[in-house]
């Protein structure tokens, strides 16, 4: 009985926690320089990749909504920066592969410091990464859209 | 234990990749200025789905007669160094780093347990390791 109480206290703690980091993220993921490099890339998506190429950010997003590997989408970014040159006008891919390696490591740091969480594991830090990431290519995909539709669904 | 696709997951996350970055760096930029060629590539690629012939493949191709691109065979060289040399080629560290077996198993099942988290990870290793020197290749980046 008690083994039933501890564990979905266990649970219950783990939710809270999971509320606290959704909260978080939200916070510092919400306007400021996140949203902003987000919709410039988004923008630099649809001026290098126009509308053919759709599928190649519909297949990213997918791709870093269902994989548990922050890195499955690095590998996703540099193979289509290799294969198309679309991906390399502009540096789109480059500049996108170091703001999620470079500059997301730091956005998981300010999430950890709203979340008061100060000795996170592994398996946590490697959760809130790839929130962040999910989260800036669903940014970046929404104005990839609006600015193919700017230009006229070219 | 089986392999674990979480543990699988995080160890490419924060290991494989840093190292298949370093091993790239340190084996890959050739002294005479050129790349590895793609078909070597998606060789390895291919092969990285069994460990048995992932394992043919780098010795046959250190054994191979390179002519004037000896830096291939090097390349191979440390490659097989990473993967299968003790004491710290990427197999015995699923035992010794990794600590990924339980305790207390005979000879023949570490064996058994050791080559299928070998292989999981070596395809993780080499999935890095590609997707950069094709990055690197086509941007004429390092990192």
């Amino acid at each position: 009985m008690s083994e039933l109480l501890d564990e979905e206290q266990a649970q219950q703690l783990k939710r809270m926690q999971r509320m606290k980091i959704m909260r978080a993220i939200d916070l510092v993921t919400d306007g400021g320089d996140f949203y902003q490099q987000a919709k410039s890339l988004g923008t630099e998506a649809a001026r290098a990749l126009g509308r053919d190429k759709r599928s190649q950010i519909t297949g990213l997003e997918s791709l870093a909504n269902s994989s548990q590997k922050v890195t499955d989408v690095f590998d996703y970014i540099k193979l289509r920066t290799a294969r198309q040159k679309e991906w390399r006008i502009e540096s789109f891919g480059s500049q996108l592969l170091d703001f999620l390696e470079q500059t997301l490591p730091k956005k998981r740091q300010e999430v950890l410091d709203h979340t008061g969480i100060t000795e996170p594991g592994l398996a946590q830090q490697q959760d809130i990464y790839m929130l962040l990431i999910r989260t800036f290519l669903a940014h970046l995909a929404a104005q990839y859209e609006y600015a193919c539709q700017e230009q006229g669904g070219t | 234990m089986p392999v674990d696709p979480a543990v699988v997951n995080a160890l490419s996350d924060t290991v494989l990749y840093q190292e298949a970055m370093a091993f790239l760096h340190e084996h890959a930029n050739f002294a005479d200025g050129s790349k590895m060629s793609n078909s070597q590539l998606v060789g390895l690629l291919t092969y990285s789905r069994n460990w048995a012939e992932l394992m043919a493949y780098v010795k046959h191709q250190v054994g191979r007669d390179w002519v004037n691109k000896a830096h291939y065979a090097l390349f191979y060289r440390s490659l097989l160094k990473y993967l299968d040399t003790p004491p710290q080629g990427l197999r015995m560290r699923v035992k010794s780093d990794f600590n990924l077996l339980v305790k207390g198993l005979t000879r023949k099942e570490e064996r058994d347990q050791i080559y299928p988290w070998a292989q999981a990870l070596a395809q993780e290793f080499m999935q890095h390791l590609v997707a950069q020197a094709q990055f690197q290749a086509a941007t004429n980046r390092g990192h």
